[in-house]
């Protein structure tokens, strides 16, 4: 059954479905920092985690952690010539350490130990391979390759068990014997502080390198040969590099902070990045979210979405001021940003800080090109946010939060959820919904308001707060009204007069008490002269 | 002038963008945790948002900081079962007993609290004819407890693949079988009709090895094969020719891409050889190695830090061993066990389990029960009363879940007490559960 996984502080723990906490064990030597973010990516049967391990690490469906490639050896093999045996001719061999999993498969691979400076001579003997290196990692063994008589290129020779160097492996399998493949393109990963998975690669960015976009080889999450590295334009413009990746079905997106590239084509022979844009950039990662080939990310003026059709600002013209003015979010905070896409209520969610460090949310329905919030809860702090698996394998999105706690939604109408409609706990939802300025298209003349008439579904208990505000633009709010939601349709007073311009706040926070609003009048509405 | 309509409350959302005077009547300037209604619609007004509650009623400790879904395993859908059980399958003998004679299996769905006989999978193959070869059950010798060791069964990918017992030995080709969990079918015959049977099934290096006892009536006549078994399409493959006449293959060991098979013997004061061969490569088996003399058999054999272990069997008159060969081919005893007793001295079958390297002592001495090494050179015995009884493990449960095997599996060979999960994960103090009694309760043979 699918779980999830999620950094807790420095330590890591595997989530059921059912909210059961397992804590993983890390690999020796490697340690979690509570300051950075975890950046996880599902790559064949393992998810890979870099940026807060002190190395990238996998971690497979038993929970069981391991680094992601082992350091390579770092001392080259000796071999010499030894008893009769059947290789005549100078030979080289190299050495790297394995990860096997319990059926002998290969779960990683280190790069290649350094070369043997001089090859070794032999006439009808046997080749011993000593100075075998030992590994810091846990690792199941080592491969040598080794190469045929009087030559360059290097063949799977041996396996050799365990990770020892006590023991002096003896050999004279033949040329012919050898592997029929050359050796594999290797190379040890570095230290990764992002990753995603495309065209069966993974693809990320160095911590000692960020302006560089690297790919392992494919299948082969371990195998990240020094030569599969493109540098992306503007380098050393700034000191974020890469900031984010965005791997869509038939193009894998990278931003900087000023500027989006593509890698398009599918093999390493015809890999070419391509420009997009130099006036968008990423500013944060974890705000990246791909959802049916489309992307919504942050940027510093709003949300972006990349699709078929391009790129496109698509808060502009509806909540632009959300993220261009430091009215709603501080702009400094952007680059923490994090975000979900939530596929039962088809919506991208944004979470984001505003100057006084309080986290809110922003909604984008993506189906109706809407937006939604700010919202914010009483109830914990959100600081991550994902999507798990239920045990219907129904996608969930979970928001983590700084109590160490995971929250799920219990959604409205769901009639397998018997919490639906719930608060937030013992919190209640503040709810607060601010209506448009009604001027009954004259602005410029003031008017009578009449008796305002709500309707709604009808609750079981609770009363709305209603505030209107009547006058010009600046007008301030008159006394409260109270809607008792019981009723689903009551006539409430008269609004008054005069007003140019009327607004209505709804307001309601006790718990408990959903609220469900189907719109309201007001007769009459009567003009009474341009003052 | 008409009245004021707004029954379009929230239909474009929020919009803080136009000036107040060009806003539609259907946006609004501020929805805080206001969503569009969705139980009737994209016009139906608004409320609230979602609730939500917290998943884990144990807090993680910290600041959660990321996470991700880990869509792994084979998941609800995969079977009639949204959930699909862990199901414990330990081998055991007629009455139940899960020691001494493995032909047959009993389950657990509970870890162990309860135990029934299932229909599948079928009973192992015990035909009569292996009575007398009495090394397959290491250290034996007296009749009582004839039979074949039960490795004759492994998990490849979360699926057991066993001899079954559905034929008649010498005149029906033997069976391999496969059970998923569920379902149980035939897969694999071993030719010709005249082999008497399957001695070991074992997976080393990510390939299923199988061996055979093909003819012959003592260890001056015997003769036995080794396969190696496609776990997608059955294919077996004969690797080398059959052992020298006189050896049964009682254990099989991938180690540094060589094939290393034990040959064993049935006089107790004959030597156990072991033979290697590079699958693919060479077309003969290599006598590597002749145990020293008393060590007559094999139970088992495990590559594991470089070195290949061996577990031999040996008359009870003289000291038993762990015996290890290191990559350059020397072999070296790395620890002696006490000699007393008359029945039986022999070691059962290696496990790694958590960095430890396991194994048990069956025999009448005190060294009797299961010994664990770190380092492969430095044994110890596990210590504790509850231990008391138990001298003899097998590698006789095998885990069924969407993760394929899990834990050990020790289980008393003569007081049939019960079957226990061992957890060494404080290598100085094993600890072990013990499971449910319920294997004890006779079950009928279907």
């Amino acid at each position: 059954m699918a779980f999830s996984i999620v950094q807790s502080g420095s330590t890591l723990k595997a989530v059921n479905a059912d909210g059961t906490l397992t804590t993983l064990t890390l690999p020796t030597g490697v340690t979690l920092d509570a300051t950075r973010k975890p950046r996880f990516c599902v790559f064949n049967k393992y998810v890979v985690l870099v940026n807060s391990p002190s190395r990238p690490i996998t971690i497979d469906a038993n929970g069981i952690c391991r680094v992601l490639s082992p350091m390579p050896p770092t001392f080259p093999l000796s071999l010499t010539a030894s008893s009769t045996g059947a290789l005549t001719g100078a030979y080289k061999a190299l050495q790297t350490f394995v990860i096997l999993d319990e059926l002998g498969n290969v779960i990683a691979e280190s790069g290649f130990g350094p070369e043997m400076e001089t090859a070794v001579s032999t006439t009808a003997q046997k080749l011993t391979a000593g100075q075998v290196n030992i590994s810091p990692d846990q690792i199941s063994g080592s491969k040598l390759y080794r190469t045929s008589a009087g030559g360059e290129e290097y063949f799977s020779w041996i396996d050799v068990d365990g990770n020892i160097n006590s023991s002096s492996v003896i050999d004279d399998l033949t040329d012919e014997s050898l592997s029929t493949q050359s050796a594999p393109a290797l190379g040890s990963a570095p230290d990764l502080i992002m990753v995603a998975e495309w065209r069966s690669r993974l693809w990320g960015v160095s911590r000692s390198a960020v302006d560089d976009l690297r790919r392992s080889e494919v299948s082969q999450g371990y195998a990240w040969p020094a030569e599969n590295s493109d540098p992306i334009p503007r380098i050393g413009s700034d000191r974020r590099g890469i900031t984010g990746l965005a791997p869509r079905r038939e193009a894998l997106g990278i931003g900087r902070t000023n500027t989006i590239h593509q890698v398009v084509g599918n093999t390493s022979r015809d890999f070419r990045i391509v420009k997009l844009s130099e006036n968008v950039g990423i500013e944060s990662h974890e705000s990246m979210c791909i959802f049916r080939d489309t992307a919504f990310w942050l940027w510093k003026d709003g949300i972006y979405r990349w699709d078929q059709s391009g790129i496109k600002n698509i808060s502009d013209g509806k909540v632009r001021s959300w993220f261009t003015t430091d009215d709603y979010f501080d702009p400094d905070e952007f680059r923490n940003a994090f975000a979900q896409i939530d596929p039962v209520r088809g919506v991208y969610r944004l979470f984001l800080k505003d100057t006084s460090d309080a986290l809110w949310w922003v909604e984008y329905d993506y189906n109706e090109d809407k937006f939604w919030g700010p919202h914010k809860t009483a109830a914990f702090t959100p600081t991550c946010a994902f999507v798990l698996p239920n045990a219907s394998d129904t996608e969930v999105p979970l928001v983590g939060s700084s109590s160490g706690y995971l929250w799920q939604p219990h959604y409205q109408g769901d009639p397998h959820d018997s919490l639906r409609g719930t608060p937030d706990t013992d919190t209640g939802i503040a709810f607060q919904v601010v209506t448009k300025k009604h001027a009954q298209k004259t602005p410029d003349i003031s008017k009578y308001w009449g008796r305002l008439s709500m309707i709604g579904k009808v609750q079981s208990a609770g009363t709305l707060t209603i505030t209107p505000k009547l006058g010009g633009l600046g007008a301030s709010a008159q006394s409260a009204i109270s809607h008792t939601m019981s009723l689903g349709r009551q006539v409430l007073r008269r609004i008054g007069a005069p007003g140019v311009h009327m607004e209505l706040t709804f307001e309601h926070s006790t718990a408990g008490e959903p609220v469900e609003l189907y719109g309201y009048e007001i007769d009459d509405v009567h003009e009474l002269s341009r003052r | 002038m008409p009245s004021l309509t707004q029954y379009d409350l929230g239909k474009f959302g929020v919009n803080v963008d136009s000036s107040p005077i060009h806003k539609l009547d259907g946006e609004l300037s501020r929805a805080q945790n206001a969503i569009r209604n969705p139980n009737v619609g994209a016009e139906g007004g608004i409320t609230n948002r979602d609730g939500m509650s917290n998943l884990n009623g144990t807090a993680t400790g910290g600041s959660v900081l990321g996470g991700v879904a880990v869509p792994l395993g084979n998941g609800p859908g995969s079977s009639t079962s949204a959930a699909p059980a862990e199901i414990l399958l330990v081998a055991s003998d007629d009455n139940g007993n899960a020691a001494v004679y493995y032909d047959r299996w009993s389950k657990s769905t509970d870890y162990g609290t309860t135990w029934t006989a299932p229909t599948y999978p079928l009973g192992l193959a015990c035909d009569t004819t292996f009575d007398t070869i009495e090394i397959l059950i290491p250290g034996r010798n007296t009749g009582v407890s004839s039979g074949l060791p039960v490795l004759r069964a492994c998990v490849f990918n979360n699926r057991l693949y066993y001899a079954s017992d559905n034929y008649t030995s010498g005149s029906e080709s033997v069976p391999i079988r496969v059970f998923d969990g569920v379902s149980d079918y035939e897969f694999a015959r071993i030719q010709p009709t005249t082999t008497k049977g399957i001695i070991a099934m074992v997976v080393s290096r990510g390939t299923i090895y199988v061996t055979t006892y093909d003819s012959g009536t003592t260890d001056a006549d015997w003769v036995g094969r080794v396969f190696s078994l496609d776990p997608t399409t059955g294919h077996l493959t004969q690797i080398g020719p059959a052992l020298t006449t006189g050896y049964l293959p009682t254990a099989v060991a991938m180690f540094n891409n060589d094939l290393f098979v034990a040959g064993s013997k049935q006089t107790k004061t004959a030597e156990a050889h072991i033979f290697k061969i590079r699958p693919g490569v060479e077309v003969a088996w290599t006598d590597d190695e002749t145990l020293e003399a008393d060590h007559y058999a094999v139970s088992h054999m495990y590559p594991w830090n470089g070195y290949l272990y061996i577990a031999p069997s040996s008359r009870v008159t003289v000291a038993g061993h762990i015996v290890r060969r290191n990559l350059a081919g020397t072999y070296a005893n790395v620890k002696t066990f006490a000699v007393t007793g008359t029945n039986r001295n022999g070691l059962a079958n290696f496990v790694e389990f958590k960095g430890a390297l396991v194994n048990c002592v069956d025999n009448d001495s005190t060294d009797a029960g299961v010994w664990y090494s770190t380092d492969g050179t430095t044994w110890a015995k596990l210590t504790g009363a509850d231990w008391g009884f138990l001298v003899a493990s097998r590698h006789i449960c095998y885990v069924f879940d969407q993760h394929a095997t899990t834990g050990w599996y020790a289980t008393s060979l003569t007081t049939f007490v019960a079957t226990a999960s061992v957890d060494p994960s404080d290598e100085a103090d094993f600890h072990h559960t013990q499971l449910g009694a319920g294997i004890l309760t006779p079950i009928e043979t279907t």
